[in-house]
């Protein structure tokens, strides 16, 4: 509504406008007061303390609070342990170079570059805390380093102070923002999990009432659901941020996240099995395993269900846990039926298993038991050794350049250059962007800084003017960092106000010295900017083909060497694979990935089974060999093979059960096989 | 040699820092004109060859200023 027309109304409802603006408005300006109050008691207490440096309290806590509970109090204690850890490397250091300031500063650089490299391997805050490590270092080597670089001996005084400066920012920001939020990150997950089991258990007997060559069409759903299950990740770190009861039972959220990909990846090759059978065998084995799933997973409409699922998780467990079982004793079944049945019990196990994340979310004191242990899976070493050969690269060439020119404000840039380059490296092709954006709310600040310091401090004497003058900048800034737009650019703003102004307790309002320390800031982050323009980070085409090719490589290892004693170490590999697949990646990549999964899962059973049926015969050898040496279309024949083999066999014969599992097995790698030829035939044979 | 503080509405800035503001000036010019005739297509990387081109845009004006 335009201003006129804003005036042309009655003033009831030109009211009602501004106070509906307001509230919308509302939850962003309320974080914004709330950062702007967890400065100010930062502030106070460093003040108050009389330590040196007392803006990194506020800084710290600029940095810690985050628009959600949950991932500012996670932020916190990881930048706590991050701070420790870095404050303890520079000591270590200083140690070991005490007379070489070029041993000094490349020991700096190898440190930011190890840093950097574990921050791209990490994710979420433990990424945070990685990357704040190495920074922290060069933040307590600002102060420690002299006029030409080198160490002095007060590094340990200066690197407890910096850390209990920092300490007393997170704690503050901690004290404030769980004093006024109550959170809800917990209940937001519970619904997630809820949402997305409910609609793949919809999805899955909507399968099997389709049953035909229109399944193509649930693809894109598919490949959407994908995208939510990876989004989890995050919610989970702030749920455990906010619950200091789940954080013990982590690995069931771990295990619920997986149970998900899991359920996807069978309905997928439910759905891929049904499409290519003939019409009337579709319908008649889809009918019965739909006939076999209680009515609770396949009758109740999605939203219904979810909202049931997320209050009382139970039954549903039940009857997941109760079809998988019917599913598995299913009678007369062919090759094609076990196929369905047992993708469909994989399904089933899989939503179950994110139940048991739903089930601890409400009662966190219900001991769920959770099987195997949880792993870290690098989908891919390069992107983080790019990364680190990064941050070395750029440590190294500012350290030259300060130590050529003399640039009085050269640590100082060197500080925000550290932390552009590996604050942002793990955002790969959005890092450059994003740095920039950085840079732009870092100038703008600038300016906002010069305007607080020369024109209203000079004339404010007590802390509280202070705290309102900081006011008319940090909490415009909070509130805007909370909208999508340009959110960066607003949180460089909040980030970097506190060490522009550098408030003291002897405040000098020199120009001189606010324009170098200014441009020192602004440069490092341009440098930065540089670094990632200058060494960019793989591109996402190339990073999926990596993605590809690494999972190719270990599928033809599977084919070899020992046999795992479970498919859980595959799973998780290929999962960490599909988490870290970019953005931009093509449906037909996404889908060879997931048929990689399926392939290599079958592999792992089929050598299980062939031990201990004594069956390691040379048609599974020559299948496991074509494979190894990407010929997709003899491994198709040598499966046919050995499917007949096993056919062959009297059904009198122990173990009937599990070679008929091992028949679907063969089906389903001989589907996925001859669907995705090109990328299995594709590569280096082993 | 005339590399004194340059008065900046009333603030002394260092004369490099207004060299690199020119430097930057003279590049963008110099992109445009290689965007217009596709000049950067024909490179390795771009950001590298304009990087580069960066420092010797700015050595070549720190060494007129000097003489």
């Amino acid at each position: 509504m335009n201003r006129a027309g804003l005036l042309a109304t009655d003033p009831a409802q030109a009211y009602r406008a501004v106070a509906g603006a307001l509230c919308s408005a509302g939850p962003a300006l309320l974080f914004g007061l709330r950062l702007w109050a967890a400065v100010c008691l930062a502030l106070y207490i460093a003040f108050w303390l009389e330590l040196d440096n007392a803006y990194w309290a506020g800084t710290s806590a600029a940095v810690v609070c985050q628009p959600k509970l949950g991932a500012s109090l996670r932020k916190g204690s990881f930048r706590m342990i991050g701070t420790v850890l870095g404050a303890v490397a520079i000591v270590v250091l200083t140690a070991c170079f005490p007379q070489s300031r070029i041993g000094f500063l490349i020991g700096l650089a190898v440190w930011g570059a190890i840093c950097g490299f574990i921050a791209t391997l990490l994710r979420n805050f433990a990424s945070y805390a990685a990357a704040l490590a190495g920074y922290t270092a060069v933040i307590i080597a600002n102060d420690e380093l002299g006029a030409t670089g080198g160490a002095n001996g007060d590094v340990f005084m200066l690197a407890v102070t910096r850390a209990s400066e920092i300490c007393i920012g997170i704690v503050c920001a901690g004290v404030v923002l769980a004093g006024t939020d109550f959170g809800g990150a917990r209940r937001r997950l519970a619904v997630q999990f809820a949402e997305l089991a409910a609609e793949i258990t919809a999805r899955l007997a909507g399968t099997f009432a389709l049953a035909g060559p229109q399944l193509s069409e649930t693809r894109p759903v598919r490949r959407d659901l994908v995208r939510r299950v990876i989004a989890l990740d995050p919610i989970i770190d702030q749920a455990l941020g906010e619950s200091s009861d789940l954080r013990p039972h982590s690995p069931i959220l771990q295990t619920a996240v997986g149970g998900l990909f899991a359920a996807l990846s069978g309905w997928r090759m439910v759905a891929v099995h049904l499409e290519r059978l003939p019409s009337d065998q579709s319908r008649r084995e889809a009918d019965i395993v739909y006939g076999n799933m209680p009515q609770e997973l396949r009758s109740v409409p999605t939203e219904g269900q979810a909202k049931s699922w997320a209050i009382d998780p139970s039954s549903a467990r039940r009857a997941c846990a109760a079809a998988a079982r019917a599913l598995t004793a299913l009678p007369d079944r062919t090759p094609s039926l076990q196929l369905l049945a047992d993708q469909t019990a994989r399904t089933l196990i899989g939503i179950w298993r994110a139940l048991d994340g739903l089930v601890l979310l409400a009662d966190p004191a219900r001991s769920i038991p959770v099987s195997g242990s949880m792993r870290l899976h690098v989908p891919d070493l390069l992107p983080s050794l790019l990364d680190g050969a990064r941050v070395f690269v750029t440590i190294g060439a500012v350290v030259l350049f300060w130590i050529v020119t003399e640039w009085p404000n050269g640590p100082q840039a060197l500080v925000f250059a550290t932390i552009g380059v590996i604050l942002f490296a793990p955002r790969a092709d959005q890092a450059h962007a994003t740095v920039m954006s950085f840079m732009v709310g870092t100038g703008l600040t600038a300016a906002f800084a010069a305007i607080v310091e020369f024109a209203i401090l000079p004339n404010v004497t007590t802390f509280a003017g202070f705290s309102l003058a900081i006011g008319l900048v940090l909490v415009p800034g909070g509130a805007l960092m909370t909208q999508p737009w340009q959110t960066v650019m607003f949180t460089a703003m909040t980030a970097n106000f506190i060490p522009l102004l550098a408030p003291a307790n002897q405040m000098s309002y020199d120009p001189q010295q606010f324009y170098n320390a200014a441009l020192a800031i602004v440069a490092g982050v341009g440098v930065a900017a540089l670094a990632f323009r200058l060494l960019p980070p793989l591109s996402p085409a190339l990073r999926t083909r990596r993605l590809l090719a690494l999972t190719l490589r270990d599928l033809r290892r599977l084919t070899t060497g020992p046999i795992p004693r479970t498919a859980n170490e595959w799973q998780g590999r290929v999962y960490s694979r599909l988490s870290a697949l970019p953005e931009q990646a093509e449906p037909l990549q996404r889908a060879q990935l997931v048929a990689a999964l399926s392939v290599g899962t079958g592999i792992i059973r089929l050598r299980r089974v062939a031990r201990r049926f004594d069956q390691d015969d040379a048609e599974l050898n020559a299948a496991l060999d074509a494979l190894a040496r990407g010929d997709s279309s003899v491994a198709t024949e040598s499966f046919a093979r050995l499917d007949k083999r096993l056919a062959a066999l009297p059904r009198t014969r122990p173990g009937a059960r599990v070679r008929l599992r091992a028949r679907g097995s063969i089906l389903a790698m001989s589907e996925a096989l001859t669907q995705h030829a090109a990328y299995f035939d594709s590569g280096e044979a082993r | 040699m005339s590399f004194a503080e340059v008065n900046l509405f009333g603030v002394y800035v260092a004369p490099i820092s207004l060299m690199m503001v020119a430097a930057w000036l003279v590049l963008t010019a110099l992109r445009r004109v290689a965007d217009h005739f596709g000049l950067l297509r024909h490179v390795w990387h771009p950001a590298l060859l304009v990087f580069a081109f960066y420092m010797i845009i700015l050595s070549s004006i720190v060494l007129i200023v000097a003489h």
